[in-house]
């Protein structure tokens, strides 16, 4: 009722978050009318082998094999440097886990050859080329960017609507500000060029109304090349987490998404914004080897936004941007203060995921009380699931339960736990249920697996039984048929000696001695 | 007089009305927990699908039976104990009694004792290639070929060890399932 009415006074048509928090922003290391700073590359880089959904891909390369910046290393993973290959080997990624996973390390040979363009710029961008330059999601999941594309035009036909997503609405990242900042002029063309290729109906530029400078430069630029009519340029409040995907989906376009089903089931493409210019740069001939990271945190000495080659280290880009002496007695996360995890160890490359480092104070986690029943929680959710009631079940392996109270919804945003007055961990626990629901589902998925093998197994072997059995039977009868040599001989010898004893009786002997071979081994005179 | 009358027959209507559109709505609503699966009863063949759908899969024989359907079979037409099943262990006797309604009974370690889930790995140095072990291989996890070497296809595999017996030169050892990145999820906060 709220929202209607806002819509009626304001004239606004985005309807408000449902929940979220208004958080300071404490956004550090704009450019403020410089260009950001691309970080000098490393002399080696690590590029993991493995994509978003965590494979363990197979490499293209071996070591020693010189590459070039944009070949592909693997299934979608392409080299951010030039160089030598010297060893595929498991190394820790940026990972809340600490896993390692096999990285490609190539000794870089100083002559990166970014910006000079790696393939033919291309007329018209197609899904082809996003695919070679490897374009992934920059906004923090890391999705294939064709792949979401390629998955609207499968399951819904056309993409109807085109998300350009630029509301950056967690507290210290800010590189897609900074990146609006200073380049805005190609991020126009990039959502021209996506108008073009996707050709959506409708085309959508969300961004939060609190980052003035980098609205007002869209505004202008959209008005100078005439494209406010075709862009809606979407001005939001700036709430936490207003960016995040489903949420975001869900108020723009006032559908609403099928629980677990992906936005393109609805002919809904959302890409972050930094990820539109990576696809512009793309069609250009760039593959996509470097991003805008955010250093900054409680305690970094210089909060900014510099641009990394994929497969620096932490330690590396740290180490650059002045920060590497405070790095030492502080924890390093990955992401925001919010949805971010603590880094195990700094010698963990850079990937298109990592948008944020985050150098903060060591804190001790906070004692957890018992839930006083306060509701706060259940206020915050943004996408209205009641995490007290959910609490319960995830914390007890209930996840029949917690299915009903919608636990896979939960988009992990950490608005629950910023409010909760007894710091219960509650979205630590929603994610380790998550993380148990899949485990559980896939291991269903594996007994169905294995017992269709077994299946089939059995009908293989059964059919190979039936088989040896009918030709053992065929065997059988054809020894029947056939006259035994010995039974022959022996009957001979008894006709013989009986047409000897009485002569006048030969015939009838012959015929008895017949009848008795057609009887064939089932006769009693038979040695068989 | 007459608006009292009136308003009586108002009441009496609207009571009507209320009272059949409550009985309405109570029949339809014991039609849909007819429907609904809980409550119907269930046909022999209905138990076997179930109780198998809650057996583990892997086929690995050690409750006597040969497989994990025919150990279904066996607990819903001949009232086999449930607490036979090794890789399913505590977890799968407590779904099993609660869904049949039988008492939660401790594992019997006749039939072996309850691990956690593990993978065949096949030394391929050692191996001779004599595909004894594909034979054994409740669910074709193994490839290979005569006197070529073979390997465990480690996503297939159950950990049954019913390939560890036939091998001849003892290249088959168990590990314990590794812990990969599309595997790993977040622990349960301290």
């Amino acid at each position: 009722m709220s929202n209607l009415l806002q819509r009626w006074f304001t004239g606004t048509h985005t309807p408000a978050l449902n929940g979220g928090l208004a958080l300071p922003r404490n956004k550090q290391g704009l450019p403020n009318g410089n260009r950001i700073r691309c970080l000098e590359v490393p002399s080696t880089v690590f590029i993991p082998l493995t994509n978003y959904h965590h494979d363990a891909l197979h490499p293209h390369v071996q070591v020693g094999d010189e590459v070039q910046c944009g070949d592909a290393l693997a299934e979608g993973v392409i080299a951010s440097v030039g160089g030598r290959v010297i060893d595929i080997a498991s190394r820790p990624i940026i990972h809340p886990s600490g896993l390692s996973v096999p990285c490609v390390e190539i000794a870089t040979d100083k002559s990166c050859e970014y910006p000079r363009p790696v393939h033919a710029p291309q007329k018209q961008l197609t899904l082809e080329r996003l695919a070679l330059c490897g374009i992934q999601g920059l906004g923090g999941a890391g999705f294939g960017t064709a792949g979401k594309f390629s998955a609207a035009l499968q399951t819904h036909g056309a993409i109807t609507t085109l998300v350009i997503n630029a509301v950056e609405c967690e507290p210290v990242i800010s590189c897609d500000e900074a990146l609006m900042m200073t380049e805005a002029a190609e991020i126009v063309d990039a959502i021209q060029a996506l108008i073009r290729m996707s050709d959506c109906k409708r085309c959508l530029l969300a961004i939060e109304n609190d980052k003035d400078q980098a609205l007002s430069v869209l505004t202008t630029l959209l008005q100078a090349r005439g494209m406010e009519q075709s862009v809606e340029l979407c001005a939001l409040s700036p709430i936490y987490p207003s960016g995040a995907e489903r949420p975001l989906i869900e108020r723009l376009t006032g559908q609403c998404l099928p629980p677990g089903s992906p936005p393109s089931q609805i002919g809904v493409v959302c890409i972050n914004v930094a990820t539109a210019l990576a696809a512009w740069r793309a069609q250009q001939g760039h593959p996509m080897v470097s991003r805008i990271v955010t250093v900054a945190g409680e305690h970094a000495a210089h909060a900014t936004n510099v641009r990394v080659t994929f497969g620096t280290t932490v330690a590396e880009v740290l180490r650059q941007t002045g920060n590497d002496d405070m790095a030492v007695k502080s924890r390093v996360r990955a992401g925001g203060p919010l949805s971010g995890f603590d880094l195990h160890r700094l010698d963990v490359p850079v990937t298109a995921t990592t948008n944020c480092i985050a150098v903060e104070p060591v804190r001790q986690p906070a004692l957890s009380l018992p839930c006083i029943r306060c509701n706060a929680c259940s206020d915050v959710c943004p996408v209205k699931i009641m995490p007290q009631q959910l609490h319960w079940f995830a914390a007890k392996d209930d996840l029949q339960q917690s299915a009903r109270y919608r636990l896979m919804d939960c988009i992990e945003c950490g608005c629950c736990d910023a409010v909760c007055p007894s710091s219960i961990p509650l979205t630590q626990t929603f994610r380790y249920a998550k993380g148990l629901h899949r485990a559980e589902q896939s291991k269903q998925r594996l007994a169905a697996e294995s017992e269709e093998r077994f299946r089939l197994r059995e009908q293989r072997e059964a059919e190979r039984t039936a088989a040896r059995e009918q030709k053992r039977k065929a065997a059988q009868a054809r020894l029947a048929e056939r006259s035994d040599p010995i039974t022959d001989a022996l009957s001979r010898i008894r006709n013989r000696k009986k047409s000897g004893a009485s002569q006048q009786s030969s015939t009838p002997a012959t015929s008895s001695a017949r009848t008795r071979n057609s009887a064939g081994p089932n006769n009693e005179d038979t040695p068989e | 007089m007459i608006s009292t009358a009136l308003a009586i027959l108002v009441f009496i209507a609207i009571v009507a009305a209320a009272g059949v559109a409550l009985a309405w709505l109570s029949d339809t609503d014991s039609t849909d927990n007819q429907d609904s699966p809980d409550d119907a009863p269930k046909s022999e063949q209905q138990l076997i699908e179930a109780v198998n759908n809650l057996l583990p899969q892997t086929q690995c024989a050690q409750c006597g039976h040969p497989g994990c359907r025919p150990y279904a079979n066996a607990i819903v037409q001949a009232n086999a104990p449930i607490n036979q099943c090794p890789p399913g262990g505590d977890s799968l006797i407590r779904d099993l009694a609660s869904y049949l309604g039988k008492d939660v009974i401790p594992l019997n370690t006749q039939f072996g004792e309850s691990k956690p889930s593990q993978l065949a790995l096949i030394d391929e140095a050692t191996c001779i290639g004599c595909t004894l072990c594909i034979a054994a291989c409740p669910v074709d996890a193994i490839v290979g070929a005569s006197r070529l070497m073979h390997t465990v296809i480690a996503s297939q595999c159950t950990g049954c060890e019913l390939c560890l017996p036939p091998c001849p030169v003892d290249c088959i050892s168990l590990i314990p399932e590794p812990v990969t990145l599309n595997r790993w999820h977040w622990p349960r906060p301290a």
